[in-house]
């Protein structure tokens, strides 16, 4: 048994005890019952299962729940995909991939929507030019499995967020 | 016997029939037949009793056919193997869309999946396949975003052939062509006709070497 301690969509959970084995895609789904993690391949494949992790330096990278374990997530920050919409209002990609229709089945929706929040909020802080910006979005999403299969809806969502924002997002005058 | 051309009609189950042949009762899901001997002309086979299917099954569906065609254009990296498809284009007609985004969506996934199955897609049969139950997405690899031209598709969805044609399914349709394009490309690149599926980078880059 481990004590575990996390903090979630900014708010601090634990201290609980979770078995060592418990995976962290077990602990936010069966425990806490957000569902909004899906849980596909179990094998670190297709990120349907992927969350948000917030690092102390202010990076933040994406990482799968299905074969880590809860307790690895002990002292850290973690966003999921209910954490996204602020105050009842969905956050622009999620309107985006709305308006886009880029889900179908909607099963790995939460984990393109966090990588592409992490991408927006990379390139919000390191903008890249036009001409490089396909390229940075599909390398983004590339880890993400859909195989309903929304691969350009997604990618055209993402970079409708990215160009409507794009003194934000691009290197300027280029 | 040389030859025999057989006519069948399914209304959610098939037509069926008997003929007299070789002094029995040939019984088959089919509803006219004709037999050829040596080089002579086909003869048709009276049948004896036939059976279709009752038009109450209508009321299951009704289907209509969609058409669609692709081009696509690809780059095959001599040293590698490595496949890319380059730029591509797909084409399709299916009645009234009625929600004409997921159809759009329909058609973009119905690509991926048919580039999944040309190229990546290995499911050998029996004990060593995936009906083991112990394939999993490492193993059985489909399209990614990195296998398709994510900027380069073009989807042209045609109108109705005419004003009042009904919405017809197009879910299918939309992943066959993308098969047969991508290997007549391959057979244009490298002058070499693969017969079966997938046509892996390994496969490629055999023919290249
Ligand atoms: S479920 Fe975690 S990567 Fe597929
Ligand atoms: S929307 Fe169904 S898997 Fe992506």
């Amino acid at each position: 048994m481990t004590k575990l301690s996390l903090t979630i969509n900014g708010r601090a959970y634990g201290p609980v005890e979770v078995r060592d084995e418990l995976s962290m895609n077990d602990f936010l789904r069966e425990y806490l019952g957000m569902t909004g993690t899906k849980f596909g391949c179990g094998a670190a494949q297709c990120l349907s299962c992927a969350v948000i992790v917030d690092d102390p330096d202010g990076t933040s990278c994406t990482s799968p729940t299905c074969i880590a374990s809860a307790a690895s997530f002990d002292g850290k920050t973690i966003r999921t995909v209910e954490g996204l919409a602020r105050d009842g209002e969905l956050s622009e990609l999620q309107k985006a991939f709305i308006r886009h229709f880029a889900f179908q089945c909607g099963y790995c929706t939460a984990g393109f929507l966090n990588e592409g929040q992490v991408l927006l909020e990379r390139l919000a802080k390191a903008p890249v030019k036009r001409a490089d910006l396909e390229s940075t979005i599909a390398e983004a999403l590339d880890g993400h499995i859909c195989r309903c299969t929304g691969y350009v809806k997604y990618h055209e969502a993402v970079r409708d967020v990215i160009l409507a924002d794009s003194r934000r997002y691009l290197v300027a005058n280029q | 016997m040389t030859g025999a051309v057989a006519h069948s009609f399914s209304r959610w189950e098939w037509s069926r029939a008997r003929f007299p042949l070789f002094g029995e009762q040939y019984r088959a899901e089919i509803d006219a037949l004709a037999l050829r001997r040596g080089n002579g002309k086909f003869e048709r086979i009276n049948r004896v009793r036939v059976k279709f299917p009752p038009t109450d099954n209508n009321r299951i569906g009704t289907s209509y056919t969609s058409m669609c065609g692709t081009l696509v254009r690809i780059e095959i990296e001599r040293a590698t193997g490595t496949l890319r498809i380059a730029k591509a284009y797909s084409v399709f007609e299916c009645g009234k869309a009625l929600v004409p985004e997921v159809v759009m969506g329909q058609a973009q996934g119905g690509f991926a999946m048919g580039v999944g199955y040309a190229l990546l897609e290995t499911l050998p049969p029996f004990e060593g396949g995936p009906g083991n139950g112990q394939w999993n997405l490492g193993q059985y690899l489909v399209a990614r975003g990195s296998d398709l031209p994510l900027h380069d598709l073009e989807i042209e969805m045609l109108p109705p052939l005419t004003p009042d044609e009904p919405p017809k399914g197009m879910a299918e349709v939309v992943m066959v062509p993308v098969v047969p394009a991508i290997l007549n490309a391959i057979f244009d690149a490298t002058g070499r006709r693969f017969q079966s599926l997938p046509v892996t980078t390994s496969l490629l880059k055999g023919v290249l070497a």
